[in-house]
C-alpha cells in the first residue's frame, strides 16, 4: 500500500484542483454581479467524484479520473436586468468551497505528516 | 492559470467595474446641482455599463463553458428628462424663468452607492477566499 499513489490521494489531488476551479468560477460571478444577461455558472464535480469513488470501491485500485464541469447554474432565478446572479447564493457557496478547498488540503497533509513519520523511523 | 491566481485577475477586473462605479456615482452626487457643463447645458447623469469578457487562457482551460471576467463596456448619459424649477434670478434661467437642472436623483444615487460597495465586498471576500486557499496549499508537506 502506498500513501502516496493511492487512488485516495489521487482523488484528494483531483478534487483539490476541482475547488480551486470551482473557485474561479464563483469569483467569475461574483465579478458580473451587476452584469446584464450575465449567466452564473457552477462547478458540477460532486457526481463525477462519486462515480469515481464508485468504482474505486468496485474496481480495486484503479479509479478514473474525476473531472469537474463547469455549466450554467441551474434552478437560478432571472433577475429583472436578466442576470442569474444572486450574490447571497454565490457567497454561501464560496464559503462552503473554500471549506472543502481547506479540508481536503489538510487531509493530503496528513498524508504526507504519515508518509514522514514513516520515512523518518520514529513513532 | 489553473489555480486561484486566474480567480484574483477575475475578481481584481470586478473590483476594478465597482470601484469605476463608485466614482461615476460619486460625480452625479457631486455634479447634482450643475447647470453648466463644458458641452452646454446642464449636468446630465451618468450610468456605467458592466459587459462579461472571457478570459483567454482561461476560456481554454474550461471546454464545457467559458467563465468570464468583467469589464467596464462604457459611461453613457441618461437620456431621462432634466429637472425644470422657476427660478427667475438664476443666471442660467430662461427667457421665462426656468432653470433646467441635472437629472440626478440623490436618492437613486445613494441605492446604487450602497449597491456598487456590497458588490465590491464580495469581490473583496473572493480574494481572501482565493489568499486562504492558496495559503493553505503551501502549508502541504510543512
Amino acid at each position: 500500500m502506498s500513501l502516496l499513489f493511492d487512488p485516495t490521494s489521487r482523488l484528494l489531488g483531483e478534487m483539490i484542483q476541482g475547488t480551486a476551479l470551482r473557485h474561479r468560477v464563483l469569483a467569475a460571478n461574483l465579478a458580473n454581479a451587476e452584469t446584464p444577461d450575465y449567466q452564473a455558472q457552477d462547478v458540477t464535480f460532486s457526481a463525477v467524484l462519486d462515480d469515481a469513488t464508485r468504482a474505486g470501491a468496485a474496481a480495486n485500485p484503479p479509479v478514473v479520473g474525476a473531472r469537474a464541469t463547469v455549466a450554467a447554474e441551474p434552478d437560478a432565478p432571472v433577475r429583472r436586468d436578466g442576470s442569474t446572479v444572486d450574490l447571497d447564493r454565490q457567497m454561501v457557496k464560496l464559503a462552503q468551497n473554500t471549506g472543502w478547498h481547506n479540508a481536503m488540503l489538510q487531509i493530503l497533509a496528513g498524508r504526507f505528516a504519515m508518509m514522514r513519520t514513516a520515512i523518518r523511523d520514529r513513532g | 492559470m489553473d489555480n486561484e491566481f486566474g480567480a484574483l485577475d477575475i475578481s481584481a477586473a470586478g473590483l476594478m467595474a465597482q470601484r469605476t462605479r463608485l466614482n461615476v456615482v460619486a460625480e452625479n452626487l457631486a455634479n447634482a446641482e450643475t447647470t453648466r457643463t463644458e458641452a452646454g447645458g446642464p449636468y446630465r447623469r451618468k450610468l456605467v455599463r458592466f459587459g462579461a469578457e472571457p478570459l483567454a487562457p482561461f476560456s481554454q482551460a474550461l471546454s464545457a463553458a467559458q467563465a468570464t471576467s468583467v469589464k467596464v463596456l462604457d459611461i453613457e448619459e441618461s437620456q431621462e428628462p432634466l429637472r425644470m424649477i422657476h427660478q427667475p434670478a438664476h443666471p442660467d434661467a430662461n427667457a421665462e424663468g426656468f432653470v433646467m437642472l441635472p437629472n440626478v436623483n440623490p436618492v437613486l444615487e445613494m441605492v446604487d452607492l450602497l449597491a456598487a460597495t456590497r458588490a465590491y465586498e464580495a469581490n473583496v471576500t473572493a480574494v481572501q477566499a482565493a489568499k486562504s486557499m492558496s495559503s493553505k496549499a503551501l502549508e502541504i508537506g510543512r
